[in-house]
């Protein structure tokens, strides 16, 4: 399954939910779904703007898990 | 969501049959003489399992109903996209199979065209509620991926 590290990537940023949320205009709605895994899909506009304001790559945020390590 | 007028209303005129359908549970024997027509055999007459067939029947469409009205409500409510519906959706599917095969087991033994052709519509109407229940799972399905989409 595909993991979103988005949590990991704001603790090392030190950036908090609110303020991802006003530099991004996403939602914190659709942030904590993104941030609690629950999202289903991504738009490549959201992970683009996301990427902008960490200043990261989407492989920083997106990582691959096998079903084994479930 | 937009609330629909038009399910309220179907809901209201539902739960009317549903109470009248209840009160009339009582005067089945009387009813079935005053609608059943000349030579036709009274109610009284008919065998114990012909009567707990009809009975059956009668429950089975004051279930289907009870339903109904529970459906209209849920869709009046708001979503029509939700679990509860597409359950409600498969029991009346069951329970208009089971009115199919009750009414075919008359018809094999009392053969009428009335009969025929209310099996054959319960039938119709069983497969149309599973297809309906199927797609709202289909359109669950979806609309949960879209909702999550972010």
């Amino acid at each position: 399954m595909i993991i979103v590290n988005l949590d990991v990537m704001m603790a090392k940023r030190k950036i908090s939910l609110n303020e991802l949320s006003e530099k991004t205009g996403i939602t914190q709605a659709n942030l904590s779904i993104l941030k609690n895994n629950k999202a289903k899909a991504i738009r490549f506009s959201t992970l683009e703007i996301i990427c902008e304001v960490l200043n990261c790559q989407p492989s920083d945020l997106l990582e691959y898990r096998g079903t084994k390590d479930e | 969501m937009k609330q629909s007028k038009i399910s309220k209303i179907i809901s209201v005129l539902l739960t009317i049959i549903f109470i009248v359908g209840i009160v009339c549970l009582i005067f089945i024997p009387s009813l079935y003489n005053i609608f059943s027509g000349e030579g036709v055999i009274s109610f009284e007459n008919h065998s114990t399992i012909y009567k707990i067939a009809f009975y059956t029947c009668y429950l089975i469409c004051l279930a289907i109903i009870f339903l109904l009205i529970k459906l209209f409500n849920i869709v009046y409510s708001g979503s029509p996209f939700k679990k509860k519906i597409e359950n409600i959706l498969k029991i009346n599917a069951l329970l208009f199979m089971i009115l199919f095969a009750l009414i075919s087991l008359k018809t094999i033994f009392i053969p009428t065209l009335l009969s025929f052709s209310v099996a054959l519509t319960s039938l119709l109407t069983s497969l149309s509620f599973y297809v309906l229940s199927q797609v709202i799972k289909a359109a669950i399905l979806y609309k949960n991926e879209i909702d999550y989409t972010v």
